[in-house]
């Protein structure tokens, strides 16, 4: 499980998180719902281990993701944005290093099977400056899967994909769910969220103000659609 | 850890050959540098074959302007100058009242530690011979005595000290050697911490199970190799091309071996490690890529001023802590066949040694800091 527990998170007078706990199951995709500055990103990347939290605590798979940060990497997988590809080496040279640093086993099977698994074997020998948005994407999913992680924070993957990209990113999301993954990814658009996610939380100026699944949110709120609920929610916080 | 260093330095060098017009840029100093200092040279050793421009100073006396005037007249540059200005230049005449009579000596020095010094003072002498020539025939023709004393003679004194040629020479070739590392480290160092910050690659390399140390040594590595590499054949080029010169007619002679070039690269091995370890200092602590270029641009200018303030700083206390005077004084006894000062030398490297060891220290605290995260 991935767990937060009143996690905050301040820079100088500003409250980025405040308090949030909640825990994401195995065997499930948890969609990290929230406006532009909500904090959501600072929440994943605290996760990360890049920023760390001024109070609570935070685990993944009951490891304290603080404290002991390289243990937890071991078996999490991170899409924390498209940029950070290394320029000058092909995308296989990068997976091979990702799996090296994530100690795996048989390497080359595991860098095989990721490209085959994410179709990557037709661009994969090239280096990225030649690659697609959709392309790094994969690129950037595949390093974070190549170790076969039990646990997988996403933030925004589907962010500058076409449509063909993302119906293709919510395949293997899925199929990573149905093999035991517990996912944890962050978006504002409404649609994807409601479409992959098991359950929601949705968060509002660093506060959590939902946790469930999207249909009871939309309930709650008295609206049709994810997308009017959660506009209907932002306005009564404000 | 010494598997994740492993696999993080091999990146480095993957994205180093694969960058390879960044790399060609880089090493283009190994070529660039020696052609530049075997230019110099070829200048020096031609300006021994040519007739040469006197410029002599002649010490404060009552027969001072009609030296000056005599030198001038002969097509030659000289000065009245005060005592305490003798040693600012190469050839000093100084006029003493002789003892007992109305008569004048006069003491010619220079040194004679080269061919082309060597050919200054004999012109020179030549030239204040006319002078002494001259005078006495009028001082002869104007005297009624029968057994007639010259009124002025003239001895020369050599000294032959490092000239100004061999020290320009030495200059310009510890500042050749001494820039290499700076110049070559540049470009990778500040894009493999500055670069890859901003693109947030570096943010996603600490998001691998690895620790920041093992990241930064990685680097550092990957930097000192690239470094020695860079230095060692910019040395072997250097003194490959400068060692066929006929350098001594500069009074020079320089001992270029494989074994003093191993020596001098074992000799450069610690500052080598200092420069690195500095460069990644300023890359990372630079708010962007672009400052800390320029930083860097100005670091390689340190051996000069290293250079030309050598004699100032050799004066302090603890001037032979310094690391580049040090340095500076180690290869020019090497490659000269002076006694070469081992304490200082073992002092020298254990202070680089310290002083990188602080700089990786601040590197790996800044790359476990929060400002990493906003660049991804």
């Amino acid at each position: 499980m991935i767990v937060a527990n009143q996690v905050s998170k301040k820079y100088d007078n500003l409250l980025a998180n405040d308090q949030l706990s909640f825990e994401c199951k195995t065997g499930e995709i948890t969609g990290l719902l929230g406006a532009n500055g909500a904090g959501k990103s600072t929440l994943l990347k605290t996760f990360a281990g890049l920023l760390k939290p001024s109070s609570g605590s935070l685990s993944i798979g009951g490891i304290d993701a603080v404290k002991q940060s390289k243990a937890v990497r071991l078996n999490l997988g991170l899409v924390l944005g498209l940029e950070g590809l290394y320029q000058h080496m092909t995308g296989r040279q990068q997976l091979t290093l990702a799996a090296n640093l994530y100690q795996v086993d048989d390497i080359d099977y595991a860098v095989e099977r990721i490209c085959k698994q994410l179709e990557l074997n037709d661009f994969i020998d090239r280096v990225p400056t030649s690659y697609s948005t959709g392309q790094r994407m994969r690129t950037c999913l595949a390093k974070a899967l190549v170790h076969q992680p039990k646990y997988l924070i996403l933030d925004e993957p589907t962010r500058g994909l076409d449509v063909l990209a993302i119906a293709h990113l919510r395949q293997i999301l899925t199929m990573l769910r149905n093999e035991g993954c517990c996912i944890l990814l962050s978006s504002h658009v409404m649609q994807e969220i409601e479409s992959i996610c098991d359950r929601i939380l949705v968060i509002d100026k660093g506060r959590l103000v939902f946790d469930g699944e999207s249909t009871v949110f939309q309930q709650q709120q008295g609206e049709p659609t994810l997308e009017a609920a959660f506009l209907n929610c932002v306005k009564e916080a404000a | 850890m010494i598997n994740e260093i492993k696999f993080l330095a091999l990146k480095e060098w993957r994205e180093l050959i694969g960058d390879y017009r960044s790399l060609t840029a880089a090493f283009m100093y190994v070529a660039l540098g020696p052609a530049l200092l075997f230019m110099l040279a070829s200048k020096w050793v031609a300006n021994v074959d040519a007739e040469p421009n006197l410029d002599i100073a002649v010490i404060e006396h009552n027969i001072a302007a009609r030296i000056v005037s005599h030198i001038e007249l002969n097509g030659h540059t000289a000065s009245i100058i005060s005592e305490s200005q003798r040693d600012q230049f190469d050839l000093v005449i100084e006029a003493r009242n002789k003892p007992h009579s109305n008569g004048v000596h006069l003491y010619l020095s220079g040194a004679a530690s080269s061919d082309a010094k060597s050919k200054q003072l004999t012109a020179a002498q030549s030239l204040i011979n006319q002078f002494v020539h001259q005078e006495n025939r009028f001082a002869q023709a104007s005297s009624t005595s029968t057994t007639f004393e010259p009124a002025i003679t003239l001895s020369i004194h050599t000294h032959d000290a490092f000239n100004a040629q061999q020290l320009s020479l030495l200059r310009s070739l510890m500042i050749f050697i001494l820039m290499a590392p700076f110049v070559i480290t540049l470009a990778f160092v500040s894009d493999t911490l500055g670069g890859e910050r901003e693109r947030g690659a570096l943010a996603q390399t600490s998001l691998m199970p690895v620790s920041s140390a093992s990241i930064v040594l990685a680097k550092y590595l990957a930097g000192v190799a690239m470094g020695l590499i860079g230095t060692f054949a910019t040395l072997s080029l250097g003194l490959w091309l400068i060692g066929d010169l006929p350098l001594y007619k500069l009074g020079f002679s320089l001992q270029i071996t494989p074994v003093t070039i191993v020596a001098a690269i074992a000799w450069l091995t610690p500052f080598v490690a200092l420069i690195v370890a500095l460069q990644m200092f300023i890359a990372m602590t630079a708010a962007s890529f672009k400052e800390s270029q320029n930083y860097l641009s100005m670091l390689s200018f340190a051996p000069m001023l290293s250079v030309f303030m050598n004699d100032k700083v050799e004066g302090l206390a603890l001037g032979h802590w310094i690391p580049l005077v040090q340095q500076q004084k180690g290869l020019m006894a090497l490659f000269s066949e002076q006694a070469i000062n081992w304490q200082y030398c073992m002092v020298a490297a254990v202070v680089c040694l310290s002083l990188a060891a602080a700089a990786l220290l601040v590197v790996n605290r800044e790359l476990q800091s929060e400002k990493l995260a906003q660049f991804i």
